[in-house]
């Protein structure tokens, strides 16, 4: 009798329909967990074990400087990047990028985790000031996920390193008398790369103080070409040059040691 | 369950607060301190190891206050209201888990949403980390799960006081 006078008195419907509605809210809250735990089981986990055993090796292929209108030079780097991890997974994987003075000047995207990144070539091209030479090239790795992006920044070079890899050499250094004159002589060679810019030859003495300075203006060097270079050596002794260092604006790109 | 509305005498009102100063408690070691611990030490770390660095130790880059007066009064002074929807306000206990989501969204804003950055010296390394879509699904999940709380408390209190109210008729009959 009381079962039937309290069942009687409350809408049933009403109820009902609250009830239904709080159970479809614990139904979509139920989807978005089994989507996130999916996401985290087959994309996530995945990346990152993959990318906890990531290596990365570059190779230098030619890097060329040429002066360009305003005083500025223009560095053209060619790499060629292998990019190697242990274990393979269809995911998408991190977007690395270099960058120079607040600019990207180079973008490798690794669209996909399931076969390794080799052999990929990358350009890097830096318009440079004379200011600028010491500035900071930074290699960039974002990893972009469902769950959030991870962005890691580290400094890898300065530019008047990268300057020094165009692996420039000189040879045949002798000293050439003419109306009482002595000329040190030398050509300038580049087996792969091509330099066209001002630069300035220094003589230095075993301390690495300088003794002689020649600014050669119309400097170019390129595989089939080379520079030769004389510098009037009357006032020095030439027992003294230990070595020859090769500038471009303040940064030394090469430096040779003479004799033993 | 019976559901019964306290009245408003100094003796429940300050058993609705000491209740309240206990539930804000509570609610500040599981969503602060807990919540807080597994993101700091234990996810951002993981991701940041993962990523290809080994060893760094996180915890002498970011540092956790363990006791924040500032948020432990938010908590108790949102704790007692809630207290006092649930002890004194009909159908107060679905206000009352809307009040734990909003703590949850302070602790969430308070460390915004997983965005951090910093220095690391050892590698001279830059770090950005955002995770704020790992913890806007977080939100959303515990949005619809109170959600369906308060719909489904809602509907069980309204059945609860017409079947109490009907009784006390049948009583009183």
């Amino acid at each position: 009798m009381l079962l039937m006078v309290i069942s009687l008195v409350y809408n049933k419907v009403l109820f009902t329909a609250l009830i239904v509605a709080g159970i479809v809210f614990y139904a979509i809250a139920a989807l978005h967990v089994y989507q996130l735990v999916s996401n985290f089981q087959n994309n996530i986990l995945p990346m990152f074990e993959a990318l906890s055993s990531i290596r990365m090796n570059y190779r230098i292929e030619s890097i060329n400087i040429t002066q360009v209108n305003d005083g500025k030079i223009e560095v053209l780097v060619k790499a060629v990047i292998n990019i190697t991890w242990d274990k393979e997974v269809p995911v998408k994987g991190p977007v690395l990028e270099i960058s120079w003075m607040n600019n990207t000047i180079g973008r490798i995207e690794i669209k996909s985790l399931d076969e390794p990144f080799m052999n990929q070539p990358l350009t890097m091209r830096f318009l440079v000031g004379k200011q600028d030479i010491g500035e900071q090239v930074y290699l960039t790795a974002i990893i972009d996920t469902d769950i959030g992006v991870i962005k890691l920044v580290q400094p890898i070079a300065n530019l008047s390193t990268i300057l020094s890899q165009t692996g420039i050499a000189i040879e045949d250094i002798r000293v050439v008398r003419h109306q009482n004159i002595d000329y040190l002589v030398f050509s300038i060679t580049s087996s792969k790369n091509t330099v066209k810019l001002p630069i300035r030859i220094v003589l230095l003495d075993r301390n690495k103080d300088v003794l002689l300075e020649k600014y050669c203006e119309d400097f170019y060097v390129d595989p089939s070409s080379k520079y030769e270079v004389s510098i009037d050596v009357t006032d020095i002794d030439l027992d003294n040059v230990k070595y020859i260092k090769i500038m471009v604006y303040d940064a030394q790109i090469a430096l040779f040691q003479l004799g033993g | 369950m019976i559901y019964e509305t306290k009245p408003l005498t100094a003796k429940e009102l300050s058993k609705t607060i000491s209740l309240g100063i206990v539930k804000g408690l509570v609610y500040y070691s599981i969503y602060y301190i807990v919540l807080f611990r597994l993101v700091i030490y234990y996810i951002i770390p993981y991701l940041i190891q993962a990523s290809g660095l080994e060893g760094i130790d996180i915890s002498s880059l970011v540092s956790l206050e363990l006791v924040n007066i500032r948020i432990i009064l938010i908590f108790i002074v949102l704790s007692i209201i809630g207290t006092f929807l649930v002890r004194h306000v009909p159908y107060g206990r679905a206000l009352d888990s809307l009040i734990g989501l909003l703590m949850l969204y302070i602790v969430l804003t308070i460390f915004n949403f997983g965005r951090s950055e910093g220095y690391i010296s050892e590698y001279n390394l830059y770090y950005h980390v955002d995770l704020s879509p790992l913890f806007q699904s977080i939100l959303i999940i515990i949005a619809f799960i109170t959600l369906g709380h308060v719909f489904i408390s809602v509907g069980r209190e309204y059945r609860g006081r017409k079947t109490q109210e009907t009784r006390k008729i049948h009583i009183d009959q």
